[in-house]
């Protein structure tokens, strides 16, 4: 069962592509991220999913509804967190969360419930009746996040969930969104590669408005990744010189077999001290297809 | 550090136009206002209506000629309960009454005799400068037409003598649309920082319409404006403010006012991006237009053209019912035509509003 499916999705901005002819099917209970650079088109993607945007061309299906025709249908089943931490200020945890639930015509006891057990699971009870401002950057992230959760929707779209925090938070962050993967049909966009890696269960890497490369994290490494690389360390490295690349005073040897490079290096008299492997990662996978550096 | 911050700070102001514009273009805009507003009072034409109880010859010659001074417009009447009438609506700046035997008077002075003429002129308090012109030329003018120096009697007073002088009479109204203008910016500012801040595409992800939203933020501000205008009123009251017409329909029209506030800050919103475009705009529009609309001084010594303009302002009809209202006391009738502009400016305004939310909701 397809819960996001994209035909043709093209976004113009002034003559700018900022979406170029995406065509995506996203399975429910599916995690799927956009993986890409600044600027790629992910927001503008999510954007024209969640009915704020309509599209230059092409067709969005949100589960049985066509988004451009049916806006007010889709934005009942789907729950937004946007890219910034938007919170209003001057209201409590408690009150935002009420805000967005009323929005969604939810009645106050079910909003208190559910409120209640989003605010213990992200931690943030203890200060759920302070006025938001003063709370702590991850933590009006975390609320940010849960706003977009008050009403239990089926489809849930990230636009870069933990952008801006730092590790322990985006960690907690991540814990949070396995907890209900497979539940509900998750669009997470992302420019960390890790975040990627860790929660999709499909990746699509866009650059330039475009799907550049779609697959499960692993296929993605090996297909596009390049062999497994050694870096060895130790004495007489010059020995091999020419053999292999020298860097930093390492050997650094693109092959994944490491008893026959024990082998070799020992026939031409190098002792190593330590040998170690680099798993391929997306970034490499990444630059394999893009051709530019991800950078944070 | 602190000529870099300096020269950034410099770029910050000069970069954003709307910021420059309110430094500089303001001021000026004062300037030229005030100019105009305080400069030459143009040829204005004063409508002045005469009561004529002596019905003679002489009297009859005594208002054509009157007439013919250019900028005086008489109006006549047969008795004084309708020029009184038309005083309190506006119809008329004053209003002079010809007392019996007024000609037989007359031809008595031309022989010498010793003889006091006593004319009455009510005027309208409102107006204090124009009445002052028109007292000045009636008196020359009489004593030219006596054709030697007599005892002249002119007994003018202001209408309704139970006017205290009391200045905030005439300001409280002004001042109290004014306040009410302040919603523009709140309005503005308000919604634009929603929209700045993301929090505007938070609420349209979630299945409200425009119209939802619109008295969404209208309905807070209409609440606002109830606070505001009870504690003006309050103020206004304790400074010894006394509403001669019926307080209910001084309610109408300022509830009017903040309605059609709410509309421009909306329109305002819909069109600024940013924060610091909404408040800046909302307050050069302002500003020029309190001042046009008579709010801070009387409209009465402006030139022609820029009463015309001030004809264009919602805040005009609103200071100019308001007014008739607190000081003179206006039926209904009086003002009827200042309330349907504002009716239909605040329809307006309103339904360009939901048309402009409706394009913000999807782009």
């Amino acid at each position: 069962m397809i819960a996001i499916e994209t035909h043709g999705l093209t976004k113009e901005f002034n003559g700018l592509i900022a979406v170029d002819n995406l065509n995506l099917k996203i399975k429910k209970g599916e995690l799927f991220s956009l993986l890409g650079p600044n600027g790629a088109g992910k927001t503008t993607t999510i954007k024209m999913l969640s009915c704020l945007l309509n599209p230059t061309h092409g067709k969005i299906r949100i589960l049985e509804y066509d988004a451009v025709e049916q806006p007010y249908e889709v934005k009942k089943v789907i729950g937004v967190s946007p890219q910034e931490t938007v919170i209003s200020e001057f209201l409590n945890s408690w009150e935002n969360l009420e805000l967005i639930g009323r929005l969604h015509r939810m009645d106050k006891k079910t909003i208190k419930e559910r409120s209640k057990e989003l605010l213990e699971t992200l931690g943030l009870m203890e200060r759920a009746k302070d006025p938001v401002h003063k709370l702590s950057g991850g933590m009006k992230r975390r609320l940010s996040l849960i706003m977009a959760l008050i009403h239990d929707p089926a489809i849930l779209f990230l636009d870069e969930p933990t952008l801006g925090l730092d590790p322990q938070s985006r960690r907690a962050i991540w814990e949070y969104i396995r907890k209900f993967k497979g539940e509900k049909t998750i669009l997470l966009t992302t420019h960390y590669m890790e975040e990627a890696d860790q929660l999709s269960d499909r990746i699509g890497i866009i650059d330039e408005g475009r799907i550049v490369a779609l697959d499960t994290p692993e296929r993605l490494k090996e297909r596009y990744s390049k062999k497994k690389v050694v870096l060895v360390e130790g004495e007489n490295i010059e020995n091999v010189k020419g053999k292999y690349t020298i860097d930093n005073n390492r050997l650094v040897i693109e092959d994944g077999d490491i008893k026959g490079i024990v082998e070799r290096l020992s026939k031409e008299g190098v002792i190593i001290k330590s040998i170690k492997t680099e798993e391929p990662t997306l970034e490499e996978v990444f630059i394999e297809i893009t051709g530019k550096e991800l950078r944070e | 550090m602190i000529l870099a911050l300096t020269s950034r700070n410099i770029k910050e102001i000069f970069r954003n136009r709307m910021r420059i514009g309110f430094l500089l273009g303001m001021p000026i805009a004062f300037m030229l206002i005030f100019n105009v507003a305080f400069g030459s009072s143009g040829e204005e034409i004063i409508n002045v209506g005469i009561i004529d109880l002596d019905n003679s010859e002489i009297s009859a010659t005594y208002i054509e000629n009157l007439g013919n001074i250019s900028g005086i417009n008489i109006i006549s009447y047969d008795n004084e309960e309708n020029a009184l009438k038309d005083l309190k609506d506006g119809n008329i700046l004053a209003y002079m009454t010809i007392p019996e035997h007024f000609g037989e008077n007359m031809m008595l002075i031309w022989n010498n005799s010793n003889l006091e003429i006593d004319l009455k002129i009510k005027y309208d308090e409102t107006l204090p400068n124009t009445a002052s012109k028109f007292i000045s030329i009636v008196t020359s003018y009489t004593l030219q037409f006596s054709r030697v120096s007599i005892p002249l009697r002119i007994d003018s007073e202001p209408i309704n003598i139970s006017y205290e002088k009391n200045l905030v009479n005439f300001f409280a109204p002004g001042i109290v649309i004014f306040g009410l203008m302040v919603l523009i910016p709140t309005a503005g500012g308000m919604i634009t920082h929603d929209k700045e801040k993301g929090f505007m595409e938070r609420i349209l992800t979630t299945p409200v319409t425009s119209t939802q939203i619109l008295l969404g933020y209208s309905l807070p501000l209409f609440i606002v404006a109830l606070i505001q205008i009870a504690t003006y009123m309050g103020v206004g009251f304790a400074l010894g403010m006394k509403i001669y017409g019926n307080i209910f329909l001084l309610f109408a029209v300022y509830i009017l006012t903040a309605l059609w506030c709410i509309g421009i800050g909306m329109i305002i919103s819909a069109w600024a991006k940013r924060e610091d475009q909404a408040e800046p705009f909302s307050w050069i529009f302002m500003i020029p237009v309190a001042m046009l609309s008579g709010l801070w001084f009387p409209l009465e010594n402006m030139h022609p053209v820029v009463k015309a303009i001030a004809n264009l302002f919602p805040s005009t009809y609103s200071v100019n019912a308001a007014r008739a209202l607190v000081l003179k006391g206006s039926e209904f009738s009086a003002i009827s035509n200042s309330i349907y502009i504002l009716i239909v400016t605040t329809v307006i305004l309103f339904l360009v509003g939901i048309f402009l939310f409706k394009k913000l909701v999807v782009k």
